[in-house]
């Protein structure tokens, strides 16, 4: 009989911007903002390649959860490995807080078209 | 009498210019070290986009008005990076003098060039030989990414509305701390070569053919996706044309400062020798006078 494939427990995450990494790491799952609707991945993702927009990236990391801003990037999936490419990556406390920035430069944007 | 004065006075100068020549040195150092973390970062970046950009071109007949072959003969527009300051030994001037060699020499010649520069250094260069230069100013010393992004999307554009028919890059390339290598690079069209797998290195080609369940997903479409990768993949080789140059700057200076620091050492101590020679002869020559005055007596 043949044995099961062992499962994948985690998955690993690099996210890279020019500047420098902002974060790497084993986690358990990741959420991201693509450009045609929020997604998650998580461990036995099939390969994936998806544009991303300004947003939030939610990454769990042993159950705890951490929060990046991103102002549009990539992301990739292949064999358990997932990549962010962003011009720019911020690291945010609490989901309060993104939430809060986000809102403000949505609305900054908001204004910029006005004038 | 004055000759040992005037070489007291120049073994001063000389150490304060040594003083000078080895706190710049050690600056550059410093200043290099965080260059090259800046580099090596880039690279790591680099590396991902590219494999994107192979995965996506490898599964779908690649167009694009960035990818687009024009005239070789037509007009051309360099982007020049250099540093702002000088002191760096021939640094810049290789730079130049490679550079100015390649656009005189190019077959087919060029219909028309363009100039613009990162660096005060390359627009010093340029303002003597070419009529008009744009200058970016305040990207070199510590490029970001933001600014690079400016930049490239100004040279896009001037691609794009067909002022120009091809955009080089011109700058010096991070070997090591001893060497920088000036290179020309063609920034746009985008060449066709890397945008394939072949050109990365094995294991990572071997990814790609065994990746689970064969191609990807994409999203949005191929298309649409190459058309957000391959501007960023411009703008990022602009910010690292300038990473490059910073940590080759740097470089460059250190070596410079060092060989100063070296020769000042050695003035100083052929100057000491000489002094020495000079105070001991001073005083030879009183003592005889004090002797030949108590014979006399």
């Amino acid at each position: 009989m043949r044995r099961p494939r062992k499962w994948r427990a985690s998955l690993k995450l690099s996210i890279l911007t020019p500047e420098g990494p902002a974060f790497q790491g084993l986690v358990d799952g990741v959420v991201a903002p693509g450009l045609q609707g929020s997604f998650g991945v998580l461990p036995g993702h099939a390969a994936l390649l998806s544009a991303l927009e300004r947003g939030m990236v939610k990454v769990t990391v042993n159950g705890a959860e951490e929060f990046y801003l991103l102002d549009k990037g990539f992301l990739e999936v292949r064999e358990g490995s997932v990549v962010i490419l962003a011009a720019h990556v911020e690291k945010v406390k609490d989901l309060e807080t993104a939430k809060r920035r986000l809102k403000i430069v949505a609305e900054s944007d908001r204004e910029a078209v006005d004038a | 009498m004055a000759n040992l004065k005037e070489l007291t006075d120049k073994i001063a100068s000389l150490c304060n210019t040594q003083k000078m020549t080895r706190t710049m040195k050690l600056v550059a150092a410093s200043k290099m070290r965080r260059a090259t973390v800046a580099q090596a970062n880039a690279s790591e970046y680099a590396k991902a986009l590219r494999q994107m950009i192979a995965n996506v071109a490898a599964t779908s007949d690649v167009s694009h008005p960035l990818l687009e072959q024009r005239d070789a003969a037509g007009a051309a527009q360099f982007l020049m990076i250099a540093s702002d300051r000088g002191l760096c030994g021939g640094f810049n001037n290789n730079l130049f003098r490679y550079a100015w060699k390649w656009t005189q020499n190019h077959d087919p010649v060029f219909r028309e060039m363009e100039f613009s520069v990162c660096g005060r250094r390359a627009q010093l260069f340029l303002r003597s030989r070419v009529t008009d230069v744009t200058h970016y100013e305040g990207a070199t010393e510590r490029p970001t990414y933001e600014r690079a992004a400016e930049i490239a999307d100004q040279l896009m554009d001037a691609f794009t509305s067909r002022r120009v028919d091809s955009v080089y890059l011109v700058f010096n390339r991070f070997k090591s701390a001893l060497v920088q290598l000036p290179t020309i690079e063609r920034l746009l069209p985008i060449a066709q070569a890397p945008a394939h797998a072949s050109t990365s290195d094995g294991d990572s080609t071997a990814d790609t053919s065994t990746g689970v369940g064969g191609a990807s997903l994409f999203e949005p479409a191929e298309a649409e996706l190459l058309d957000l990768l391959l501007p960023d993949a411009v703008r990022f080789s602009v910010f690292n044309a300038l990473v490059e140059n910073a940590a080759g700057e740097h470089a460059a200076r250190m070596a410079a400062m060092d060989a100063a620091t070296n020769n000042a050492s050695d003035l100083i101590d052929q100057c000491t020798l000489q002094r020495n020679r000079e105070r001991q002869a001073a005083i030879t020559k009183e003592l005889i006078e004090i002797v030949t005055g108590a014979e006399s007596l």
